[in-house]
Parts: C-alpha cells; structure tokens; sequence
C-alpha cells in the first residue's frame, strides 16, 4: 500500500511499488486523463507534477510517490471552471488529437507569469505532438500561463527532483 | 508493457545499513535510485534483473560530493 496525495487527495494506492505511476493513476486511481504515449519518457504525453516538479509518470515507479503530492490533468481546474490554461487551449485550437494536451498543461503549469517565449519553448522542449504544431500550443500557453503562473514550484524541484532521469522541465 | 511487474520485487530498505546488508546477502540485487533506463528496459522486456533494492528513500545517499582525489557520498539532507 503506497500513501500518498492525488490532487489534494489523500489516497492509499494498494498496488504493486514497482507499477508506473502512470498505470497507477489510470487503472488505479481511475484517473484516465493523464495519457500514455511511447511508454518510454520520450514524448511527455504522461506527464504529471511530483512536489511541483514535471515528470514522466511513465518512468516513476508507484515506490517514489509515496508521501508525496501528486497533480494530474483532473487536478488543475479545481472546481467546475476551467484553469485559464485549459481555456487558453480551448481559445488557441491548442489541441487537435488531444493525447499531448494533458502533458502540455501539466509541463505550462512549472511556467512563472508571463513567461518569454523562449522560456516556453524550453518547457514544453519535452513534449510532442504530432498533429496540432507548435504554433498555437505555444500561444495557449503563453496566454495561460499569463493569468495564471507560478502554480507549480517552476524550478524548484523537491526531493523527488533530486536526481531521477524521469525529471522533466528545465535543463 | 512487455514486461509483467508482478514478476518483479522491490525491496525497500529504511536505512543505508539496512541497505548495504541487503546487498551483502543477495550479491545478485539490482539497485535503482531513478528508474529512467529500467523502465524503459521494462518496457521493451530486455531487462534481465528481476529484483531491485529501492535507493531513493535513504538520506544518507541524498548528497553527492567529489574531490580531486576521491569521490565520496555525504551524509546528511541536501
């Protein structure tokens, strides 16, 4: 049994230490929204906030969460509204497909306030999409996170940023 | 997955020593501290290893630090 915090949630996750946080949040947790995409850190389509700090839940085992606050794409609006982020999407056509759009917001949310297009470019560096472009991706989030910054701990990894490779985000 | 974690075991020591005594008795544990390259063995079912000493939890292998003569962990929170 892993203890933990989903989206300001209490939760015991009875699940194997070693399962993908990925696979525990979907199959477990049923939190469907956070996608799988190559399954091996390449394309950020999974990723979620750990301590504030953007990973690869493909690549975390369920083990290193444990007491830790986990965010997922459920957890960002916070009530029936939508968070300026996802209207942002909405506004800019951000989303064609939609598999990368969980992991975009979630990559955005480590943005401070009005972050510099080259800021925003090297938070999203590892996240793919295939079918949308970059172009209004990068409006989406540049409005976004306008109104909304700094929600994440932008740069500041807590202990579980330390040293695993699943860590995303600035470079 | 091509990889059934059920197969795996996970081994979770609370204390370096703990740690190093597990690894004394089972020469053939595999340690993992981040999982990047494990998982993605996992996933293409090249991994080999099927039980693993967990070292992300220990403080004590939180810091390191180097010197031009040695290299050694540091005790202590970072």
């Amino acid at each position: 049994m892993i203890a933990c915090r989903v989206n300001g949630r209490r939760r015991q996750v009875d699940a194997h230490p070693m399962k993908r946080l990925l696979d525990a949040l979907r199959e477990d947790c049923g939190l469907t929204g956070t996608k799988e995409g190559c399954g091996e850190g390449e394309c950020g389509a999974c990723t979620v906030l750990v301590d504030g700090v953007a990973v690869n839940s493909c690549l975390v085992p369920l083990a290193h969460v444990e007491g830790r606050d986990v965010l997922t794409i459920e957890g960002v609006a916070g009530g029936p509204r939508l968070h300026p982020l996802q209207e942002a999407f909405v506004t800019h056509v951000g989303a064609q497909c939609g598999i990368c759009t969980p992991g975009m917001i979630m990559s955005a949310l480590t943005l401070a306030r009005k972050p510099r297009r080259e800021r925003i470019q090297e938070a999203l560096a590892g996240n793919l999409c295939r079918c949308t472009g970059y172009v209004a991706i990068y409006k989406a989030v540049a409005e976004g996170a306008g109104r909304s910054g700094g929600t994440a701990k932008a740069g500041r990894p807590g202990r579980a940023g330390r040293a695993d490779g699943a860590i995303r985000g600035r470079r | 997955m091509r990889t059934a974690i059920s197969s795996l075991t996970l081994l979770r020591p609370r204390t370096l020593t703990e740690a190093l005594r597990m690894l004394r008795d089972v020469p053939t544990l595999m340690p993992v501290a981040g999982c990047t390259d494990l998982y993605v063995n996992l996933q293409f079912g090249t991994t080999r290893e099927t039980t693993y000493i967990d070292l992300w939890p220990l403080d004590d292998l939180r810091v390191a630090s180097s010197a031009p003569a040695r290299s050694h962990a540091r005790r202590g929170r970072a």
